[in-house]
């Protein structure tokens, strides 16, 4: 129980939602307690109730959501007792400040930052509009906003997403809160950003003694800048700790589930199964019976479906469950067997990395380039947007390539292209050495096909699951409609879809049923090579892990190739045999999967690796070392278009594009290794075949 | 707000077929079930009237011009609204006159819907100049006074009705146009439409098959206001003498011919308008509920 | 900001210029103006006599630039109907026109931005559901009947304002009120819609988040944000009622433009009602200009974009 003295206290916290005949619980019962100065990281999948707890705590719940809670108390100040004009004057964005997700849309468009943030100021503190402005001025150089004094005057439009993020932390800090709580602070960022968000969050924390609680998804950013954690189930905290605890030592089946789903190299051997939670979380409506994770639980007995369980304490933790002791370090009874080779040794044939063996390329690029004509109004200048900028790849049957980069890169582009739907304006697409341009387009569709990030708008809302998967049958006039349904309904046990779900429409079944269902309709032509672009990042972990143990083991069965489109490098780790990693429209370096993970040579390579943060508890957030942001694609910089960003950068840097070296592993494009290839002219010649 | 639930709700999922969402929310929503029901009922007259009429809307007893209705003072039951300045049976008028006002709104929305939605469907689906030189035909037609042009146009050529549906037609596209043009290039982002051509759909079967049942929705909405827009068009050129020409029954010009004496028998023209404003309404609460029913999470 | 500001000038120049050809185009097509100055029962040979004299055997086309010639050097052509120059014509009636229009927009302002806004701020409430009853009902009256109407209901039961002319500010307040009425419903519901848009957003979120309560939200944050594309639809609106008001002008008996139109449409009148739709289409397209360029300084996203 939530002792006495402490900063803030949580206790018994609940939210109910009335709907018309029932009503929605999306926090019961939460509970928990801080010290000052600590950071407690609160953890759970999407619809868990994390957000309406800390909405809960600032009093800023929908207006017809109910909130009860046995103790709500910070620094001894009884939050329940006061009215909402008593919290809005005195707690929040004076003793609470919160951040949230989406810095794109959380400043208001048509006012200058600087009235934004003196604004917060002058609402709570007795100051003038100088000594606003002049706090306001000294947070935004803080958070890391050169020449602030000038930008003050700016409006939100003007700033990347990443600033914006740096401004809402500004605007949360102008009153010296005691507590702030962020709310997915850097889930809409770039990796490389995320990493600098959450290092001067960290920083800022430690350096002013704010308490802090930190609601996100992402266990690897929790593990690494948390003291305590909650973790979150359908509304109720089932498990929390200190993060040592929680995370070297998980007791409750669903914190232990949801670690083994992470594709963490350190814990999970590449291109084995994941661990997978089975199942959905379950609805909030009513009141449940039981213990709410018992349908999905590998350790659930007759018990847990009928009553709650106890909520146990055990050396300053505590978890619910009726195992007395919570899950013991050995693996849980009904876990997955683990498959072993993995991607390396996945193939029959034996042609995983088969790149410097000599074999002909499924599908090769050779120079490609793609120019958008970005028009601005009838007067202004076109723009030439060069999405994909000389690209030479090779995807050789059976591995799994990974294509990585941040938003912006081109990699979309490039998976338009070579599903034959972007015409390109320079160089040569081959599909099994034939060029792509004279392949019809419904040749390349038997071949190639796609898997596309957002579940919820690849699939047509107004077509069944069959109608969608059989589609593929209808338009190359394969069988009768019998022949299809028999053929939809093999391919959707494949893909482990219920054949119940053949009627149903996708608004019916969740996020992660709907990607099984983009991936069935993919490969019901058998197609030679999958291309995946992003195919986990819209969805949750648990849901990812069953996703990506899918995708394997269709690779598997059906001998397919993937070419694997993603800016999340624990994915990569996990699944690629070959990376090629993409800047602004161009291969900066590629390489087998083992050695670009082991020994990255480009700097940008390096600094996305550090960027990925393991599931290591207090290792902090490391630094990239890359300043600034994602150049715009449409004015790129001269010379090496990743110098402005590059600690290792020179005067050569800012004017002449390295051309690229071909390595041992591989090809970077850099110039640090201009010379190392003079000197390696023997491995040049081994790694020729890889362009 | 009911924005919280709506969001929390999405999450599970509905247990709900479309099919059986939407019968659900029609059932519920009062205002569309009003609205239908009027339409029903006003159309029913209408079709009916030769049935109904009590008398032929053009006959003409002169001993009996201008009776007041029944609840009037010197009303009769003979004549239930009484009758006009030249002694037809105001009742009958009514019926037959919303058979025209009927066939107007229904046509004249129809021939809008053919050119708005082939218009918004090309500009959205192809965009670049494709849509800027539609948006430009878009743009001048708003800029263009349409009534008066109308009205000038059929004042000079008289047309028949046939003509008169078309001319108030062809100049209604405008909103199927925009509305179908933002939802198409909205549609074409999504991954389903890059998907239907990846696995090699032409281009006829992305528009038959993927875009338009999405489509549907949003042109029935605009349809049922358009048909609206269309009677109230066409009761205003009839008012001013140049829409549907004496004697056929006609609203707007029962409410013209009546004004002469609208001081001693208001009823004259407050009864066509009434009926007007009856079915426009029914017409209008129709097409806010479907859009309501169709499209929840866009409700405003 | 400039450059947008040329481009969208241009724009709205063509696309008046466009209306008037099209315009003149239709009505060329739809009228012999030589059979209208000589009267229905004219010689044949006195039709082509005038048909000549006037220059209407030319192609459409030369006939077109022939009158934007003048128009550019302010001839704006000799009424056939009433006898004098069409530029007088206009001048005489303008202000009358301008000032019912300037009245009625006000009364659509009044009524629809505060209902919009009290709608919005408590959605689905009492208050809601009226505002929406109010919008369908407006939306549903032909407006000519409601015109009537108020001229029964106030010239005979409650005499407080004239009902015909347009002699003082008095005779135009009822043709206002239904001039009004009729953009009621959309200023209503755009203005809802906005207001619920911008209360759902992020940054109203982040600012309640700071501390603001809803009622300084709305005035700081919601309402410029909201009423964005309102000015749009009222500038749309206005330029609509500059020539839409021609039902209204006659049942009200004031000598405005739209009346001017419609008696100059019944005397095939062709160069003024040609003149006439002109100027509605180039105030109309002026309007949006205005209005867009409004919209531009409002929003930085535009004015610095």
């Amino acid at each position: 129980m939530p002792g006495d003295g402490k900063f803030l206290i949580v206790d018994n916290l609940r939210v109910e939602i009335p709907l018309a005949v029932d009503s929605i619980h999306p926090v019961r019962g939460v509970g928990f307690a801080l010290e000052k100065g600590e950071t407690l990281g609160i953890v759970g999948e999407s619809g868990c109730g994390k957000s309406l707890t800390s909405l809960a705590i600032m009093g800023l719940l929908p207006k017809r959501a109910i909130r009860t809670a046995d103790r709500l108390e910070l620094d001894g100040l009884d939050l329940l007792s006061l009215s909402d004009k008593q919290l809005a004057s005195q707690i929040r964005g004076n003793r609470i400040s919160m951040i949230f997700q989406e810095p794109m849309t959380a400043l208001n468009p048509v006012y200058t930052i600087g009235r934004q943030l003196t604004q917060v100021m002058l609402l709570h503190r007795d100051v003038s509009m100088a000594e606003a402005l002049d706090r306001a001025e000294y947070l935004l150089e803080r958070v890391g906003i050169t020449a602030a004094k000038s930008r003050l005057s700016q409006y939100p439009h003007q700033f990347s997403g990443g600033q914006r993020q740096r401004i809402m932390i500004a605007m949360a800090l102008m009153n010296e809160p005691e507590l702030i709580i962020a709310d997915e602070p850097t889930t809409a960022l770039d990796v490389t950003i995320q990493a600098q968000i959450l290092l001067l969050l960290s920083e800022l924390q430690r350096e002013l003694g704010m308490t802090m609680i930190l609601i996100t998804h992402d266990l690897g950013v929790v593990a690494r800048t948390t003291d305590k954690i909650a973790v979150m189930y359908a509304g109720e905290v089932v498990e929390s700790g200190t993060t040592e605890q929680v995370f070297g030592s998980p007791k409750h089946p669903y914190t232990h589930g949801l670690l083994e789903c992470i594709p963490d190299p350190s814990r999970v051997e590449p291109g084995t199964r994941l661990g997978a939670i089975p199942g959905i979380v379950p609805s909030l409506i009513g009141e449940t019976q039981g213990c709410a994770f018992a349908g999905r639980c590998d350790y659930a007995q007759d018990r847990c479906h009928s009553t709650e369980a106890p909520m146990r304490s055990q050396n300053g933790r505590q978890f619910r469950c009726v195992l007395e002791h919570g899950v013991e370090e050995a693996p849980p009874p009904a876990a997955l067997p683990v498959k072993d080779g993995g991607p390396f040794a996945a193939n029959d044939e034996g042609v995983s990395p088969a790149t410097a063996s000599g074999a002909a390329p499924l599908l090769a690029m050779d120079d490609v380039r793609c120019v958008f004509n970005v028009r601005r109004g009838i007067f202004r200048q076109q723009n030439k947007l060069r999405a994909v900028d000389g690209v030479s790849l090779d995807l050789f049957k059976g591995e799994v390539l990974a294509l990585v980069g941040e938003s912006g890169c081109g990699k979309t582009t490039l998976a338009r292209i070579l599903l034959g739907l972007q015409p390109i304006d320079d160089g040569v697409v081959r599909l099994d050495g034939e060029p792509m341009a004279d392949t019809g387009p419904r040749d390349i569709a038997r071949r190639i096909q796609p898997i596309f990030q957002d579940p919820y708008s690849s699939l047509n809302p107004r077509k069944t699951i069959g109608q969608t998967i059989g589609r593929p049958l209808e338009i190359h006039e394969v069988g009768d409609p019998k022949e299809r349904q028999a053929m939809v309904e093999e391919i959707m046990g494949l893909v482990g879809l219920p054949r119940r779900m053949y009627h149903s429409y996708p608004n019916q079944v969740s996020g992660g049923q709907r990607q099984r269902v983009a991936i069935a309709r993919a490969i019901i032509m058998k197609p030679e090579v999958v291309i995946c672009d992003e195919p986990t990042s819209a969805l949750d972990v648990s849901v990812q892990s069953q996703i990506l143990n899918l995708l394997l083991d269709l690779r598997e069965e059906l001998g397919l190739t993937y070419l694997l489109i993603t800016h999340d490098l624990s994915v990569v780790q996990h699944m690629a045999t070959r990376v090629a990693v993409m800047y602004l429209g161009k291969i900066v370096e590629m390489g087998d999967a083992q050695t670009v993970f082991n020994a990255p040579q480009h700097p940008y390579t390096k600094a996305l690796l550090k960027s990925v943060l393991s599931l290591t508890p207090g290792a902090g957030i490391p630094d990239t070392h890359i300043g600034g942001s994602f150049p715009n694609p449409l004015d790129v910089p001269p010379g090496c278009s990743f110098h402005p960003r590059c600690p290792e950068a020179t005067d050569r840097c800012k004017t002449e594009m390295p051309v690229g070296t071909d390595t041992a592993a591989g090809f970077v494009r850099c110039h640090l290794f201009d010379d190392t290839a003079m000197d390696l002219p023997a491995k040049r010649d081994v790694a020729a075949g890889i362009g | 707000m009911a924005e919280a639930t709506a969001s929390s709700a999405e999450q599970e999922p509905v247990a709900l077929s479309p099919g059986e969402a939407l019968r659900l929310r029609i059932r519920n929503h009062r205002g569309l079930l009003t609205g239908f029901g009027i339409v029903c009922f006003v159309s029913l007259l209408a079709i009916l009237a030769p049935l109904i009429a009590p008398y032929d809307p053009s006959e003409q007893v002169l001993a009996r011009r201008l009776l007041p209705p029944v609840w009037v003072e010197g009303g009769t039951w003979d004549h239930l609204f009484g009758t006009d300045t030249l002694g037809r049976d105001y009742l009958s008028r009514l019926l037959y006159g919303g058979r025209i006002s009927l066939l107007i709104g229904l046509g004249a929305a129809s021939i809008g819907c053919v050119i708005g939605v082939t218009l918004g469907i090309c500009a959205g689906y192809f965009g670049g100049r494709i849509d800027q030189a539609l948006m430009y035909l878009f743009t001048c037609q708003l800029a263009l006074p349409g009534l008066l042009l109308i009205l000038a146009l059929v004042v000079f050529i008289r047309p028949s009705l046939p003509i008169l549906i078309a001319l108030i037609g062809a100049l209604g596209w405008t909103l199927y146009f925009t509305v179908v043009r933002s939802a198409t290039m909205q549609m074409r982002q999504f991954d389903y439409i890059t998907a239907a051509r990846a696995l090699g759909s032409n281009r006829r079967q992305v528009l038959f098959y993927e875009i338009m049942p999405n489509l549907l929705n949003q042109i029935i909405v605009v349809f049922t206001l358009e048909v609206g827009f269309a009677i109230l068009a066409e009761a205003a050129l009839s008012f001013l003498g140049v829409g549907v020409q004496p004697p056929t029954p006609a609203w707007g010009l029962m409410i013209n011919e009546g004004r002469s004496a609208m001081f001693f028998r208001p009823w004259l023209v407050i009864l066509p308008g009434v009926a007007l404003f009856i079915l426009v309404i029914g017409i209008n609460l129709m097409g806010d509920g479907v859009r309501d029913v169709t499209a929840p999470e866009n409700r405003n | 900001m400039l450059r947008y500001t040329a481009k969208r000038a241009f724009l709205a120049l063509m696309v008046a210029f466009t209306v008037s050809f099209a315009t003149y185009f239709l009505l060329f097509l739809s009228t012999d103006p030589a059979l209208v100055i000589a009267g229905e029962d004219a010689e044949p040979d006195v039709v082509a006599q005038i048909r000549e004299q006037y220059g209407f055997d030319r192609p459409v086309f030369v006939q077109y630039l022939d009158w934007l010639g003048g128009v550019l050097q302010g001839d704006f052509g000799k009424s056939i109907y009433w006898r004098q120059p069409v530029e007088d014509l206009i001048i005489s009636h303008a202000p009358v026109s301008l000032q019912l229009a300037l009245m009625g927009v006000f009364v659509t302002i009044i009524v629809a931005i505060p209902l919009g806004v009290i709608a919005a701020m408590r959605p689905n409430s009492i208050v809601d559901r009226f505002a929406l009853s109010v919008a369908i009902s407006a939306q549903a009256i032909p407006n000519f009947w409601l015109g009537l109407m108020f001229i029964i209901l106030f010239a005979v039961m409650v005499p407080i304002f004239p009902v015909s002319g347009d002699e003082t500010w008095q005779h135009f307040v009822m043709p206002a009120i239904v001039l009004g009425t009729s953009s009621v419903p959309s200023v209503m519901r755009l203005t809802r819609t906005g207001v619920l848009d911008v209360m759902a957003s992020d940054y109203i979120r982040t600012a309640r988040a700071n501390g603001f309560r809803t009622y300084r939200l709305l005035v700081r944050h919601a309402l410029r944000n909201a009423l964005l594309p309102v000015v749009s639809v009222l500038a749309v609106q206005l330029g609509a009622k500059l020539n839409g008001s021609f039902i209204t002008e006659t049942i009200f008996a004031i000598n405005g433009l739209g009346r001017l139109t419609l008696e100059s449409i019944y005397g095939a009148d062709i160069p003024t009602v040609q003149m006439l739709i002109f100027i509605f289409a180039l105030m109309f397209v002026v309007l949006t200009f205005l209005s867009d360029v409004l919209n531009a300084w409002l929003d930085p996203r535009i004015r610095l974009g």
